[in-house]
């Protein structure tokens, strides 16, 4: 299909970070219960948009959005708000595959799934202090009962998160943006050029990868808005680090790196396995224009790639039978941090850490919870096999062995606790300015 | 109601229409006068070219499916415009389902339904989901006789079967240091479908 | 009289469209049925996939179309199945006759008399056949039973296959295994 001609999408009405990450180290986010409607009009004047930074980069940045229980509150109908947005993150266990250890009744209080918290506020910048200072400043008037949730995050040293992957920098380009067409970014085309996602896949009111308007709420929520998943996304680093030196040494003659990077999918730098399957050399992909440059077409058996690596399940490019066809309609984009202070050794202390997972796109239930609840959750459409979950994310992973394609394949017994727990999330949607502004002034009841 | 009770949520499916991980799709379209002789050509050509089913049987989540041109009701004879009754048996969700056939192979779903009354056409995919659900017809009853397992798994089952018969016989005369090495190759060879 | 199109395949296909007296009774009885693997079709060994489906009104999609040609209710029984389709339906009448001739005797020309219900029943259901147009089979040569062996024996392989890994001796294992395949 010929990519048909989209207007610029208006990025003063849209809210910053997402199309284009801040690359902040530092920020925090809030849960707000109850909040004030005037309150919240006044928000809606201090949120940082997505146009062009013309005088550099501000110091702190902030933005906003909604659970459908705030929505509620705030006296905005339901009509028009997808189903599973308004049901919320808990009530989807099921898809998403959160049980066992990771099922909603362990969920913390305020991010437990059902909408505790109605506006979640997030400050992102350059330091924890200024961060803090600007978070105080706009919560004031807010009591501290009405904060039900609070979590802070940072980036740990070398950009990468708790497991030690470089991570964060896959992310699907939108046209419209202002941003490069890197390949790799967009959608896999003929000839091996990429072009850009349309911008509906993320952004309401632009047209998406059918040509079509995405289904988006009644005006003045129509436009320039997106729907936001949050994930607390508990990392067992400790075990991690045990059950890949002990795996490594049975399986792997001792190479941890490279058993990680079969895992996973790409090496902790970031270079992929599809292009550097082994490492004989040494050789590093780590240039924006080169780490995502790549498919899996040649690559069926999973012999450089595994077909169960992480990063092959969430996205599978050309992957799947059927081809990109199939697939550029589940891209999301993400912008999470981990939180929680980096582990020395492999021996547990009791610290809570892993990764606030954040991600954006026009339809929860067709983008997160496909690539969640149907890629990672269940292996079938790989040929995995129905109810094979993805090794690293895949929530209940206990016992589930991890085969490495090969001569011979190998197949390596499973952790036998999961490396990651979900400890809370929720459904959110993301307001435009002018959407906010509506909300709080009672425009759009 | 024979109407699948979704609510407002166009990928939800009525729960009489599952099994296990079995699915049922029953729909019902009424074809223009020239669809009858169309439909059937379409379908006697892709028969003369099974080549042609080739993208379709990689999708892997078909069972098995039926087309049926009804021309003569029982007890009430023969219909003025024909009808196209559609049946299928799949995995994974609905909404992928259809998902998979406007994005991989819309040019045989337009070859298949556009004679059909109301056809929006396969692409955009929004429409055509909404034509099939306005069509869809809900089981009263509905049985699979495997119905935790998927396409995917039969296939690899059967192939791996064969190909496990086929290694035995290869392998029978074999001493243990040549049978070693094969099987090691053998292994190889399989691994997709364990 | 053909069925349906074989088109090469051991899988076979029933379609029968019946008209309806009382669809709600109709609906009701096919409530009782149990669902899974206590359903009445599990009884009939060949099924692949069975369907009961309740047409209440063959109504035309919107846009300039003729009007509703048929208002009348009609009941579709459909199935895959990988025997002969006349054995099937003798299968059918004979393993599940009971819940069958409870939801067939509301649709309209049902043979009424129980006793000899077999063979008018087949009879009767046979009339009412649509053939198939076009047929699409994943695994069109294999059986149930093919298909539930394959399924059987891929997990006992896997089991071994891993478990091979690890030892000597692999011939004498494997020869055990295929032996133990066998019985």
């Amino acid at each position: 299909m010929t990519a048909a001609p989209t207007p610029t999408l208006e990025l003063t009405d849209l809210q910053g970070g997402i199309l284009r990450g801040y690359n902040f180290p530092f920020a925090t986010y809030v849960f707000v219960r109850d909040p004030d409607p005037a309150w919240v009009a006044m928000l809606a004047g201090e949120l940082t948009t997505s146009a062009v930074w013309r005088t550099g980069k501000p110091a702190v940045v902030t933005n906003a959005a909604l659970t459908a229980t705030g929505l509620a509150a705030l006296g905005v109908p339901g009509d028009g708000f997808p189903e599973e947005f308004c049901a919320g993150m808990a009530a989807r266990a099921e898809r998403l595959g959160d049980d066992g250890p990771s099922a909603p009744g362990h969920w913390e209080p305020g991010l437990r799934g059902a909408g505790e918290g109605h506006l979640l506020l997030w400050v992102s910048g350059r330091r924890s202090d200024a961060v803090a200072e600007r978070l105080d400043g706009l919560l004031d008037g807010v009591r501290d009962e009405q904060i039900v949730h609070r979590q802070d995050t940072a980036t740990l040293p070398f950009g990468r998160e708790h497991f030690g992957f470089s991570d964060g920098f896959a992310q699907p380009s939108v046209f419209g943006g202002f941003l490069p067409n890197r390949p790799g970014e967009g959608v896999p085309q003929r000839f091996a050029r990429w072009r850009l996602l349309r911008p509906g896949e993320i952004v309401l009111g632009y047209e998406d990868e059918d040509g079509v308007l995405p289904p988006a709420p009644p005006r003045p929520l129509h436009r320039n808005a997106t729907f936001m998943v949050v994930r607390k996304l508990h990392q067992d680093v400790a075990m991690w680090r045990t059950w890949l030196r002990d795996a490594a040494e049975r399986y792997a003659g001792g190479d941890e790196e490279w058993l990680a990077a079969k895992i996973v999918g790409r090496w902790t730098d970031g270079t992929p396995t599809a292009l550097v399957p082994d490492r004989p050399k040494r050789r590093t992909i780590t240039s924006l224009h080169e780490i995502n440059a790549f498919r899996y077409g040649r690559d069926p058996e999973g012999l450089r790639c595994p077909v169960a690596a992480h990063i092959r399940r969430t996205n599978p490019r050309d992957g799947m039978a059927g081809g990109p066809a199939r697939t550029r309609r589940h891209r999301m984009i993400r912008r999470g941090m981990p939180y929680g202070p980096p582990l020395f050794g492999d021996t547990d202390d009791g610290v809570d850490r892993g990764l606030w997972f954040v991600c954006f796109n026009a339809s929860i239930a067709r983008q997160f919870e496909v690539v969640q609840g149907v890629w990672a959750n269940d292996g079938n459409v790989f040929g995995l096999g129905p109810g094979n979950r993805d090794f690293v994310i895949g929530g209940d992973t206990t016992g589930q062995p991890f085969v490495l394609p090969g001569s011979p394949p190998v197949r390596i017994p499973g952790p036998e606790r999961p490396f990651v727990t979900v400890r809370g999330g929720e459904y959110l949607y993301v307001p435009s300015i002018r959407g906010l502004r509506a909300i709080g002034e009672g425009a759009a009841a | 109601m024979s109407r699948p009770q979704t609510g407002h949520s166009w990928w939800k499916e009525d729960p009489r229409n599952v099994s296990g991980r079995a699915h049922a799709l029953t729909a019902i379209s009424a074809l223009r006068p020239h669809g009858r002789f169309f439909v059937r050509a379409w379908f006697a050509v892709g028969r003369r070219f099974p080549a042609l089913a080739r993208k379709l049987r990689a999708l892997s989540f078909i069972h098995a499916a039926r087309w049926t041109i009804v021309e003569d009701l029982p007890g009430h004879g023969r219909l003025r415009a024909p009808l196209l009754l559609f049946e299928s048996n799949f995995n994974g969700d609905w909404g992928q389902y259809i998902d998979a056939f406007a994005y991989v192979i819309p040019r045989r779903m337009a070859g298949v339904w556009w004679t059909s009354w109301g056809w929006p056409g396969a692409r955009p995919a929004g429409p055509f989901k909404a034509y099939i659900r306005r069509n869809e017809l809900v089981a009263e009853h509905y049985y699979a006789a495997y119905p935790e397992h998927t396409v995917t798994e039969i296939l690899a089952a059967l192939q791996l079967k064969e190909a496990f018969e086929a290694f035995q016989a290869r392998t029978r005369g074999m001493t243990p240091a040549e049978f070693d090495a094969a099987w090691t190759e053998f292994l190889t060879e399989v691994q997709r479908w364990l | 009289m053909a069925l349906n199109d074989r088109l090469g395949a051991r899988l076979r296909t029933f379609c029968a469209l019946l008209p309806i007296e009382d669809p709600g009774a109709v609906r009701a009885e096919l409530a009782r049925w149990e669902r899974g693997a206590g359903s009445p079709f599990a009884r009939v060994a060949p099924t692949h996939f069975a369907r009961m489906v309740v047409i209440d009104e063959l109504r035309r999609d919107v846009a300039a179309q003729p009007d509703n040609e048929v208002t009348a209710p009609y009941l579709m029984f459909s199935a895959f199945f990988d025997v002969e389709p006349d054995a099937y339906l003798e299968a059918v009448c004979d393993a599940m006759g009971d819940e069958l001739y409870a939801v067939l005797r509301h649709c309209r020309g049902c043979p009424g008399d129980l006793r000899s219900r077999g063979a008018t029943l087949r009879a009767w259901l046979a009339r009412h056949n649509v053939p198939a147009t076009q047929i699409f089979a994943a695994y069109p040569d294999a059986s149930l039973q093919d298909v539930r062996d394959a399924l059987a024996f891929r997990e006992a392989f896997r089991r071994f296959a891993w478990d091979l890994e690890s030892r000597r001796g692999a011939k004498a294992a494997f020869e055990a295994f295929a032996a133990g395949e066998r019985a």
